[in-house]
């Protein structure tokens, strides 16, 4: 493992794993239990169409991706606040639009695309100073948001109705999560790539919901699953010379695998428990 | 002073189709009126109208005193929906529920002091669900739920309860016990109660007043004259018990 750490670039790739490991789930946690598990999966399309258009433009395509994810997000929070019943299908439309206009801006590319590529699947071994530093930058604006509004977002996530009414701004936390989601993307992408960064943010957070028995212990595992899976992800694709962003997601799902059949077998066992006991 | 005044207010899903037109009620500070009336009355229209949910087509409606679009002490109200829990694999423990209630008074930014948590023991302690305070909320029955809701509404310290049918799917023991909660609730704190329910026969007992929705307020008054009420409206036609037609359980 420390040999690894010879090398810059698994250093960088390292911590921005790091970040990335603990950003993800925090935020996966609201987006699953909101019923917007894919909301990640639309904005990393949308990044997309940001990144190609910074390429084009000369513009750091992490930037630009964040700058289109950002006012993506707050389009569709807005559509979706004005018409609830027709949020999948806005989302949708956002999406499509995203890959779309990525598409065609990609073929207007004169360079090779081998860097583009490294967006869309993630690479350990393309992420720069730069990178590591906005990876930084925006985690501790994040995170630091997400702290400030942590208990009012649980109390709208669990009861929107009821928040509204006690006067909590509904509407400016479902604005700020879906910002801080746009930018969890944006950060996300260079490690697990466009295609899987919604992964990240669901797959540890589907893992821990099996094994938890508060909303804390929700939060804590899925950071520990996530960051497991990142950590492991990364060691393995530069062993075994593996895809980074798969690796990764693979590894989540495998603890996900894992946990959701202890928690069948764990209820299996107190059946039949129970079983015996009437007998 | 009043709690809650409607004025005139009328309101419609679709233009041509008004649920009520021109209703007016008011309610008086420490009262607990139970809100009856036949399923699509618009009982349930009326209390998210008072909470600023729904606007209503015409009219005004005053929440202490203060018209409901100038109104901003939304931490004297709560509101408790029908459906208490939404999604029974929410991973919240019944402690972190009710601590949501303490979230608005607490102020964005703030965490929940020492002084918050021990609220939440007391008001586990009131509606009885102290021992199960480690317990998922999904986990409990509907009754346990329904506790666990207004445990989480008292935190608040509110001087108005709203509750939208908040014994919906519960046992009528279960229902009694919860009615009885409020009512004791209502005396010893003199909070204002305002509870939408079916249960014509079971709520008068425990509410001071009646409201009966049906397309506008057909009564209003004591539980006791609700009954003559009830059969006066019955008239010639066969009765069901002593509530006759005017039974919605």
């Amino acid at each position: 493992m420390f040999e690894l750490l010879q090398y810059d670039f698994m250093q960088r790739a390292l911590l921005a794993g790091i970040l990335v490991g603990i950003l993800c789930p925090v935020i996966g946690v609201f987006l699953i239990l909101r019923r917007q598990s894919l909301i990640g999966d639309g904005l990393g399309h949308i990044a997309f169409a940001g990144v190609t258009a910074g390429w084009l433009l000369g513009v750091y395509p992490v930037l630009s991706a964040t700058v289109v994810t950002v006012l993506s997000a707050l389009g569709i929070e807005e559509l979706r606040s004005r018409r609830p019943v027709f949020a999948d299908m806005v989302l949708a439309i956002f999406f499509y639009s995203g890959i779309a206009v990525a598409i065609i801006l990609s073929s207007m590319v004169k360079s090779n695309n081998v860097n583009l590529i490294s967006y869309l699947f993630g690479s350990i071994v393309t992420v720069s100073e730069s990178d590591v530093q906005t990876i930084a930058g925006l985690t501790v604006v994040v995170l630091g948001i997400l702290f400030f509004i942590f208990k009012e977002l649980v109390a709208v996530t669990f009861d929107e109705e009821a928040a509204r009414v006690s006067g909590i701004p509904v509407k400016k936390i479902n604005t700020m999560i879906a910002v801080l989601t746009a930018l969890t993307v944006s950060v996300s992408m260079r490690i697990v790539g466009i295609l899987l960064v919604s992964a990240l943010m669901v797959i540890p957070v589907a893992a821990s919901l099996q094994l938890s028995r508060s909303f804390r212990s929700t939060l804590i595992n899925a950071v520990i699953i996530s960051e497991i899976s990142v950590l492991a992800g990364l060691v393995l694709s530069f062993r075994a010379d593996l895809a980074t962003g798969g690796t990764i997601v693979m590894t989540a799902v495998t603890i996900f695998i894992g946990a959701f059949l202890s928690k069948q077998l764990n209820g299996f066992s107190l059946a039949r428990m129970g079983t015996h006991k009437s007998e | 002073m009043n709690v809650l005044a409607i004025k005139e207010v009328s309101f419609s899903y679709l233009p041509s189709q008004p649920v009520f037109e021109q209703i007016n009620l008011t309610i008086g500070q420490g009262r607990f009126l139970a809100m009856v009336g036949p399923n699509g009355a618009g009982k349930s229209t009326l209390l998210k109208l008072c909470v600023g949910l729904l606007k209503p087509t015409a009219g005004r409606i005053e929440l202490l005193g203060t018209p409901l679009e100038q109104f901003k002490d939304w931490s004297k109200v709560v509101y408790i929906a029908q459906q208490t829990l939404r999604d029974r694999n929410f991973p919240a423990t019944v402690e972190e529920v009710v601590a949501m209630g303490r979230v608005a008074p607490a102020g964005i930014g703030n965490r929940l002091k020492k002084a918050d948590y021990d609220l939440v023991e007391e008001m586990l302690i009131t509606v009885g669900m102290q021992d199960f305070r480690k317990r998922m909320i999904g986990e409990l029955s509907g009754g346990q739920q329904q506790r666990v809701a207004i445990a989480k509404a008292l935190v608040a310290k509110p001087e108005v309860l709203l509750l939208d049918e908040a014994t919906s799917g519960v046992d009528t023991a279960t229902r009694e016990n919860i009615y009885s909660l409020l009512r004791s609730i209502n005396q010893a704190q003199r909070m204002s109660i305002i509870m939408v329910s079916h249960d014509v026969e079971c709520i008068s007992h425990y509410a001071d007043q009646i409201a009966n929705v049906d397309g506008g307020i057909t009564y209003y008054g004591d539980p006791a004259d609700f009954q003559q009420f009830c059969r006066l409206q019955r008239g010639s036609r066969p009765a069901q018990g002593d509530w006759g037609e005017i039974s919605y359980v």
